[in-house]
C-alpha cells in the first residue's frame, strides 16, 4: 500500500498539553457538513463525535482519542480557522441592557489558559510522588455532575480520577512505576492508600486542569464597559 | 460561533452550483470552505457584471 497522497496545504500547530508540534490540513467542504450536521443535532454527543471525526481526518499521525478535551478544543478552532476565515463574528444578548450586540474574534488570538496552581506532579511523601495525565472528552463526559435521576456517578468519576495517575515515580533512584503495568487490585490498593490531602491535591488537578478562553470587551448602549467570555467547545458551537 | 454556516444553507448552494452551473457535487465536496466561498462570491460578482452588460 502506497502513501496517502496528501492534496491540501499543510500547516503546523503546537499540541497545548504536550508542547509538540504537528501537521494539520484544513477540513473540506464535505467534512464541514459533518460539523454542520452535528451543530443541527443539538447533541452534545454528537458535536464531540464530529469534532473527533474532523480532527481525526486532519491531524498527520496523531491518535485523537490520546488527546485532552482543552488539546481538542484548540486543534478544532485553528483547523476551522484555516479552513473557513480567521475571524468568528456572533451576536449576543447583552445581560443588562437585552440588547443584541454583534461581537468579533480573531481565532489566532485564542489560548488556552493554564491556571497558576495546576501541577501535574503530586506529592505523596518525601520519596514518591505521582504524575497525572489528563482526560480523554469522554473521560471528562463521565467526569462532569449527572443530572438528578441519572442514578450516583461518584463510583465512575472516582475510577476515572484514579485512571489518570500516569505514573508513580520514586524520588530518590528515579525509579519509575507505570500504573497501567500492575493489575487493578494492586492499583486499588496502592490508591487506597492516599492521605486525604493527596486526594484533595488530585481533585485540585482536575479543578484547575487548562481550559480555552477567551475575553471580548465591548460597551453596552449606555456606554458601559463589560466584556463576554468564551469558554469551553459548546460554546464556541452555539 | 464555530460554524459561518447552516445545513440548509449549506444544500441551497451545493444544489445551486451544480443545478445551474454544472459543477460537479463531488468537486464541490472536497474544496477548502473558504474556496467555495471565493467561488460563489466570484459567480454572483460574474453573473451581476453580466446582467449590467446585458441592460
Amino acid at each position: 500500500m502506497g502513501l496517502p497522497k496528501i492534496d491540501q496545504p499543510l500547516f503546523e500547530l503546537v499540541i497545548p498539553s504536550t508542547g509538540k508540534k504537528v501537521q494539520y490540513r484544513p477540513f473540506t467542504v464535505k467534512e464541514e457538513k459533518i460539523l454542520l450536521i452535528a451543530q443541527e443535532s443539538k447533541s452534545t454527543d454528537q458535536i464531540i463525535l464530529a469534532i473527533k471525526q474532523i480532527i481525526n481526518n486532519c491531524l498527520v499521525d496523531v491518535d485523537v482519542d490520546t488527546l485532552a478535551t482543552f488539546d481538542l478544543e484548540y486543534i478544532i478552532i485553528n483547523i476551522r480557522g484555516k479552513s473557513v476565515n480567521n475571524e468568528m463574528t456572533f451576536n449576543i444578548t447583552d445581560p443588562d441592557t437585552q440588547e443584541d450586540i454583534e461581537l468579533a474574534m480573531d481565532v489566532n488570538d485564542i489560548e488556552v489558559v493554564f491556571d497558576e496552581k495546576h501541577d501535574k506532579k503530586i506529592d505523596l511523601n518525601e520519596q514518591y510522588y505521582i504524575m497525572m495525565r489528563y482526560p480523554s472528552i469522554n473521560e471528562v463526559k463521565e467526569l462532569q455532575p449527572k443530572a438528578e435521576g441519572e442514578g450516583s456517578s461518584a463510583e465512575s468519576t472516582f475510577a476515572i480520577m484514579m485512571a489518570c495517575i500516569e505514573t508513580t515515580v520514586n524520588n530518590e533512584n528515579d525509579e519509575v512505576f507505570n500504573l497501567a503495568d500492575f493489575t487493578q487490585e494492586e492499583v486499588n490498593d496502592f490508591v487506597g492508600g492516599f492521605t486525604s490531602a493527596t486526594m484533595e491535591s488530585i481533585q485540585q488537578f482536575f479543578e484547575t486542569m487548562p481550559k480555552m478562553k477567551y475575553s471580548i470587551p465591548y460597551k453596552d448602549n449606555t456606554g458601559k464597559d463589560k466584556s463576554f467570555t468564551v469558554e469551553g467547545m459548546e460554546s464556541f458551537f452555539t | 460561533m464555530l460554524s459561518h454556516n447552516n445545513l440548509m444553507i449549506y444544500y441551497k448552494n451545493v444544489f445551486a452550483l451544480a443545478q445551474h452551473y454544472k459543477y460537479q457535487i463531488s468537486d464541490i465536496e472536497s474544496l477548502i470552505p473558504y474556496e467555495r466561498d471565493l467561488y460563489l462570491d466570484m459567480l454572483l460578482d460574474f453573473i451581476e457584471t453580466t446582467k449590467q452588460q446585458q441592460s
